[in-house]
């Protein structure tokens, strides 16, 4: 149970970052963990534990969106143009704020926003990130760039006032 | 300052894991060399650290814990699994030897056996050690309610005439030992007549 304890939150919180679905979120803490539990035996140490029961969560959650007939997120287009000037001291301002922070999270493409949640939330290396993902190291810095980039875009117009938001 | 835009895209791509703290000593010490020289690159910084502390606020406010439930329901789940993997493994010598069978045998004798196999397998499959019957009147949330507290769960129905079939956590009707503690949560169901019209243990032959 301690081992449930101490992932329950962090596997919700993956699920909530890549479906936004409460009860499926859920549920898919008890398949983790029922997994976990049948799997333990097979578990090598290659990895950190948690990058393990995030992989395993992950696998799930790539079933769900298969299922539900959803674009793989690696088909998305990660090309938006970074090059527009970005009102910086907006930006920051925003970025304190929590609630507009998660809005412009939830403008980003999947793939993004699972990257910026494994870094910022789960605090993995880009490596730990990489063979979670299934990508490589660089497809991972790549994707929090834009990331990053389009966060600042989408919350410099909060930093601005309710007439840029 | 970085020397190529190149190279000051590389740090930036860096940023994020510094902010996280996760970067190798030689990467960082990279990063720190870069950030001294460059006033963009530390206000990158600053935005990524107030991004990651707002990321983190709304995971941490989503992430709360299910108690005690979500325990208990974990625990349902892999006792099921105990199960399925006992009834799995009791069959897997019968299951191995019509496949050896299979090999030599004509094709409507394989098919007999599986269908056998199979019939005895559906023969072993729990059909629930409670029966019951809700009152019309009875709702969901408090029918919920009633389950968990008994620790019971449906596995089957409504029959046409609205029976369910219940199975309690950790206890068999098949087993003697277990008999007067499934009496026990029958006569608690039975106590709650606002919800339960009928309840009885299937006690079977």
């Amino acid at each position: 149970m301690e081992l449930f304890r101490a992932f329950e939150g962090r596997i919700f919180a993956f699920a909530q970052s890549r479906l936004n679905d409460p009860a499926f979120s859920s549920d898919l803490v008890s398949e983790v963990m029922v997994e976990v539990w049948k799997k333990a035996d097979s578990f090598e140490g290659r990895s950190a534990v948690s990058t393990w029961i995030l992989g395993i969560a992950r696998n799930r959650l790539m079933d769900e969106i298969r299922r539900r007939g959803r674009r793989h997120f690696d088909e998305l287009d990660e090309t938006t143009p970074d090059d527009e000037s970005v009102d910086a001291p907006a930006a920051l301002a925003a970025a304190d704020d929590a609630g507009h922070v998660e809005e412009c999270m939830g403008r980003l493409n999947e793939a993004q926003r699972e990257a910026v949640h494994l870094a910022f939330y789960e605090d993995l290396t880009y490596g730990e990130i990489a063979e979670l993902a299934g990508c490589p190291e660089g497809t991972v810095k790549t994707r929090i760039y834009h990331a990053k980039k389009a966060l600042q875009r989408c919350l410099q117009g909060f930093g601005l006032g309710p007439s840029h938001a | 300052m970085p020397e190529s835009p190149e190279e000051r895209r590389e740090i930036e791509a860096l940023l994020p894991f510094y902010a996280n703290g996760s970067l190798a000593s030689d990467e960082r010490a990279r990063v720190e060399a870069a950030l001294e020289e460059d006033e963009g690159l530390r206000a990158e910084l600053q935005f990524l650290v107030s991004l990651r502390r707002s990321i983190k606020h709304n995971a941490e406010a989503q992430a709360q814990s299910s108690g005690e439930l979500g325990e208990r329901r974990l625990l349902r789940r892999i006792r099921q699994e105990r199960r399925r993997d006992l009834v799995q493994r009791a069959w897997r010598p019968a299951l191995a030897l019509a496949a050896g069978l299979a090999i030599l045998a004509q094709t409507f004798v394989i098919g007999s056996l599986q269908d056998e196999l199979h019939g005895r397998q559906l023969l072993g499959t729990r059909q629930g050690d409670i029966q019951i019957r809700f009152t019309p009147e009875a709702q969901e949330a408090d029918i919920r309610a009633l389950l968990l507290d008994a620790d019971a769960q449906i596995v089957d129905g409504p029959s046409t005439i609205g029976l369910y079939h219940l199975d309690l956590e950790g206890l068999e009707v098949s087993r003697p030992e277990h008999r007067s503690e499934i009496e026990r949560v029958v006569a608690v169901l039975r106590a709650r007549s606002d919800l339960v019209e009928h309840a009885a243990a299937e006690l079977g032959e």
